[in-house]
C-alpha cells in the first residue's frame, strides 16, 4: 500500500526514545490504527494528519543493526528510499551526536527528509543553543526545533509539512561507496544495505571514522555549548543509585508491583458497579420494550449478559494499561530490566526479556511480537514459548469474578484478600513462565547470542498524552476484539441453550419428575439441561468432573477456547437462561448455583480455585496460537506449546480441587 | 595515560575507547550503541548483583554485560 505514490504519506524515523511516538500522537490525535507493513507481523501505527498518512516506525539504532525488529524498520526505510517517499527524521536534542551519526546513514540513502530536533525544553534547561538554520544548511534539509510534549514548535512543523518542505539531504559517505563501485549514478550504498553487504571490514572502518568526523564537525558548528552537563541525565544517575540499589531498588520494584495490582482492584470497583447496574437496566428495558418475545429473549438473555460480562472489566483493564504506561514513559520500566537481569539469568534469560514478559500482563500477542527485540535466538524462542503463561488482561475478568465469589468484598481498604489473591495468581503466572522458559531454553537447539545491551532512558515526568493514547488504544483493542467474538459466541450459546432436541412435553415431564426431589428447581434449569448446550456439556462432563466442574462450566470452557474472556460472558448467558430472571448480577447467579448432587454451592472454594488455576495455565486464546505459529514458523512448536499448557492446566486444576 | 579494559574502572571515571578485543560483529554491535573508536565513555553506578555495567555514552545511559565490557580497551582521561 505504501508504494502508492498518489497518497501523501511520510514516515517517522529515529532512534529509540527520540520522541517519535509523542510526535505521532501530536500529529494524528485519535486518527490512528495499527498497520502491518510489507507483510511483517510487527504492528506499526498508521495515522492521518490532514491529508497525509503518517507511519510511526519502531525505533532503530543504526541501519547496520541486526535485531529482528530493527531489521523491519530498516527494510521500511529502504523501501521509502526506493520509492523516494519522504520521512520526518526525529532527533533527540540531548543525544545530538549519537542521533546525527544515524542520520548520516539515512541521508546517504537520499530520501527526502525533514529533520525534527525534539526535547527543546531540555536544551533550554541545559542552557544549550542550537543554530537550526546553520544545521539545515549543513544537512541539506529543513530543520525544526520542537518539544513534542508541550507541542512547542508544532505550528512550524505543520507549516513545513503542509508546504511539503522535504528535501534530499547532503550525502555524507555515499560517494565513498560509489567510488568503490566506480558508479556515481546508482546509489550503491542503498544497494549494499539492501543486499546486506555493507559490513565488509574495509567499508565499515572507513565509514565509521568518516561519519564520526563529519558529525563532530557539524555539532561543533551548530552548538558551541553542546558539552554543557545534561541536567536530566545527571539527575537520572543520582536516582539510579536508589532505584538500582540491591536492597532499596528491589524493595521499590516489589512495592511498585503490589501497588499496581491493588490499584487495579481498588479504583475499578465503583465504575464496575456502574457498568453492571447499567447493563441490568438495559436488560430490563429490553424485556419491557422489545415486542417480539424471541428477540427480547435473545437480547436480554443472550447478547446483553455476554457483552456486559466483558465490558464490566473495562475499568480494570484501563487502569492496568494506564499504570504500565506510566512505568514505561517515566523510564522506570528499563530499570526493571536492569534489576531483573541477574535473576532472569538463573532461568537462561536476560534483562531484555523483562519487557516482553511485562507486556504479557497486558496481552501475550504484543509480548510475543516484542520478543523480536531480544538479540539471543534461544532466549527469544523461550520467551515466545513461555510468555502466554503470564497473566494477561483477558484472564482478569475470569479471575475477578471467581475471586469475588471466593472472597466477598467484606474488607475495606486498599489492601485486602481479593487483591492479595490476584497478586498470588500473577506470581503463579510468573513462576510458571520462568520455569517453562528455562526448560524451553534448555531443550532449544538454537544458538546463544554473543552480545547484549540496554539503553536506560532518563527519568522524565510521563507524557500524559502518550499514556492516555496508549491506554485508550489498548483498551479499545481489547473491547473491540473481545466484543466481536463475544457477540457471536453469545448468540450461538443462546441458540444452543434455548432450543432442545426434545419436545416441550418431554421437558415438562422431566421437570415434574425432578420437582419431587428438589422443591427449589426452576423449569428453566431443566430446559437448559435438555437443550443442545446441555447435551454438549454432559458429553464432556466425564473429562472435567475430576476438576470439580459440571456440564454448565464445561460449556463455558468450550466457548472460551477461542478467547479466555468469553468464559464470563458465556456463564452470564448460560445462567441468565437457566436461573432466576431477577438475578441480574453474574456474581449473584454463580453464588446461588447449587450442586444438585451434594446440595452445596456449585462455586465453592475448591471449584473456584480449580477454575482459577485452569485459566492460569491453559492456552485458551486462538490469536496467541496464530501469532506463535507466525513468529516461530513451526506448527510443531505451536502444538507442543498448546498441549503442554493444557496438561499443566488440567493437573493443577485437579490437584486444587482434590486438595481443597 | 594507561591502557586498560573498561572493567577496571570505578564509578565516575572517564575514558576514550581505543580498541576492541573482538570481531567485526562486536564492533557493529557497539556502533549501533554509539560506541566507536575515540568515543568518550563514563562509568556510572553499577551494582554488582546485576552483572551489568552502566555507562554514559554520547549523552545517553547505556548498559552492557560484564563479559562484553571486558572486550573494550581504552585510555583513562
Amino acid at each position: 500500500m505504501f508504494q502508492d505514490l498518489t497518497m501523501k504519506q511520510f514516515a517517522l524515523v529515529g532512534k529509540p526514545n527520540s520522541g517519535k511516538s509523542s510526535l505521532f500522537n501530536l500529529l494524528t490525535g485519535l486518527n490512528q490504527k495499527t498497520a502491518n507493513y510489507n507483510g511483517a507481523t510487527v504492528e506499526k501505527k498508521l495515522g492521518n494528519y490532514l491529508l497525509f498518512e503518517v507511519l510511526d516506525l519502531p525505533g532503530i539504532r543504526s541501519l547496520k543493526s541486526v535485531s529482528l525488529d530493527e531489521q523491519i524498520s530498516k527494510n521500511a526505510i529502504l523501501q521509502y528510499a526506493e520509492n523516494k517517499q519522504p520521512i520526518v527524521f526525529v532527533l533527540s536534542a540531548t543525544q545530538l551526536t549519537d542521533n546525527l551519526l544515524f542520520f548520516t546513514e539515512v541521508a546517504d540513502l537520499q530520501i527526502p527528509c525533514l529533520v525534527v530536533i525534539n526535547f527543546k525544553d531540555e536544551l533550554e534547561r541545559n542552557k544549550i543553543s542550537i543554530n537550526t538554520d546553520r544545521l539545515a544548511d549543513l544537512l541539506g534539509c529543513p530543520v525544526v526545533l520542537m518539544n513534542s510534549k508541550s507541542a512547542d514548535g508544532l505550528a512550524q512543523l505543520k507549516q513545513t509539512i503542509e508546504q511539503k518542505g522535504f528535501s534530499t539531504p547532503n550525502a555524507f559517505c555515499r560517494n565513498l561507496y560509489d567510488a568503490f563501485e566506480e558508479d556515481i549514478i546508482t546509489n550503491s550504498y542503498a544497494q549494499k544495505l539492501t543486499n546486506n553487504l555493507i559490513n565488509t571490514e574495509q567499508a565499515s572502518n572507513i565509514d565509521l571514522l568518516k561519519r564520526q568526523k563529519i558529525v563532530a564537525s557539524i555539532v561543533r558548528n551548530i552548538s558551541p555549548n553542546i558539552n554543557r552537563p545534561n541536567v536530566l541525565l545527571e539527575k537520572s544517575k543520582r536516582w539510579d543509585k536508589i532505584l538500582l540499589h540491591p536492597v532499596f531498588g528491589l524493595l521499590l520494584f516489589l512495592l511498585t508491583l503490589l501497588v499496581v495490582f491493588q490499584a487495579v482492584f481498588y479504583f475499578a470497583a465503583i465504575p464496575m458497579d456502574w457498568i453492571d447496574a447499567g447493563f441490568a437496566k438495559l436488560t430490563e428495558l429490553a424485556n419491557q420494550y422489545i415486542g417480539i418475545p424471541w428477540l427480547a429473549d435473545l437480547v436480554s438473555n443472550g447478547i446483553l449478559p455476554g457483552l456486559g460480562g466483558v465490558l464490566i472489566f473495562i475499568p480494570q483493564i484501563a487502569i492496568l494499561f494506564f499504570l504500565l504506561g506510566v512505568l514505561e514513559h517515566s523510564g522506570y520500566l528499563s530499570r526493571i530490566s536492569f534489576i531483573s537481569n541477574r535473576f532472569l539469568s538463573v532461568f537462561g534469560l536476560s534483562g531484555q526479556s523483562i519487557i516482553p514478559l511485562m507486556s504479557s500482563w497486558a496481552c501475550a500477542i504484543p509480548a510475543i511480537m516484542s520478543a523480536r527485540t531480544i538479540d539471543n535466538p534461544k532466549e527469544r524462542m523461550a520467551i515466545i514459548f513461555a510468555s502466554p503463561l503470564m497473566t494477561c488482561s483477558a484472564r482478569l475478568p475470569v479471575y475477578t469474578i471467581l475471586i469475588a465469589i471466593m472472597y466477598p468484598a467484606t474488607e475495606s481498604g486498599f489492601f485486602n484478600a481479593q487483591g492479595l489473591l490476584l497478586l498470588g495468581l500473577y506470581l503463579i503466572g510468573v513462576v510458571a513462565t520462568l520455569l517453562v522458559a528455562w526448560l524451553a531454553g534448555r531443550r532449544s537447539k538454537l544458538p546463544d547470542a554473543q552480545f547484549w545491551s540496554l539503553e536506560l532512558p532518563v527519568y522524565r515526568m510521563p507524557n500524559w498524552r502518550n499514556v492516555w493514547y496508549n491506554m485508550y488504544y489498548k483498551t479499545k483493542a481489547f473491547v473491540v476484539d473481545a466484543g466481536k467474538v463475544i457477540f457471536v459466541v453469545s448468540m450461538v450459546l443462546w441458540l444452543i441453550s434455548s432450543f432442545s432436541p426434545k419436545s416441550a412435553d418431554f421437558i415438562e415431564n422431566a421437570y415434574q419428575t425432578q420437582l419431587n426431589e428438589n422443591d427449589n428447581l426452576s423449569k428453566d434449569a431443566v430446559a437448559l439441561e435438555y437443550s443442545y448446550a446441555g447435551y454438549l456439556g454432559k458429553m464432556i462432563e466425564p473429562v472435567i468432573a475430576p476438576l470439580g466442574y459440571d456440564w454448565k462450566i464445561g460449556i463455558a470452557i468450550i466457548a472460551s477456547f477461542a478467547a479466555r474472556e468469553v468464559f464470563v460472558g458465556a456463564l452470564s448467558t448460560i445462567y441468565s437462561i437457566g436461573g432466576d430472571e431477577d438475578e441480574t448480577l453474574i456474581k449473584a447467579r454463580l453464588q446461588n448455583e447449587i450442586n444438585t448432587k451434594t446440595n452445596e454451592p456449585r462455586y465453592n472454594f475448591a471449584t473456584c480455585l480449580s477454575l482459577l488455576l485452569f485459566y492460569a495455565f491453559a492456552l485458551q486464546c486462538m490469536s496467541t496460537v496464530a501469532i506463535v505459529k507466525k513468529e516461530t514458523g513451526s506448527w510443531t512448536i505451536t502444538t507442543v506449546q498448546f498441549l503442554v499448557m493444557l496438561v499443566m492446566a488440567y493437573v493443577a486444576a485437579m490437584l486444587a480441587y482434590w486438595l481443597f | 595515560m594507561e591502557l586498560v579494559t573498561l572493567h577496571n574502572f570505578t564509578e565516575g571515571e572517564r575514558a576514550i575507547v581505543t580498541s576492541f578485543n573482538a570481531g567485526k560483529g562486536f564492533e557493529n554491535f557497539l556502533l549501533a550503541n554509539g560506541i566507536t573508536l575515540g568515543t568518550v565513555v563514563v562509568k556510572n553506578y553499577s551494582p554488582g548483583y546485576a552483572r551489568l555495567i552502566n555507562l554514559t555514552v554520547n549523552g545517553k545511559l547505556l548498559t552492557l554485560r560484564n563479559s562484553d565490557f571486558e572486550k573494550i580497551e581504552c585510555f583513562k582521561i
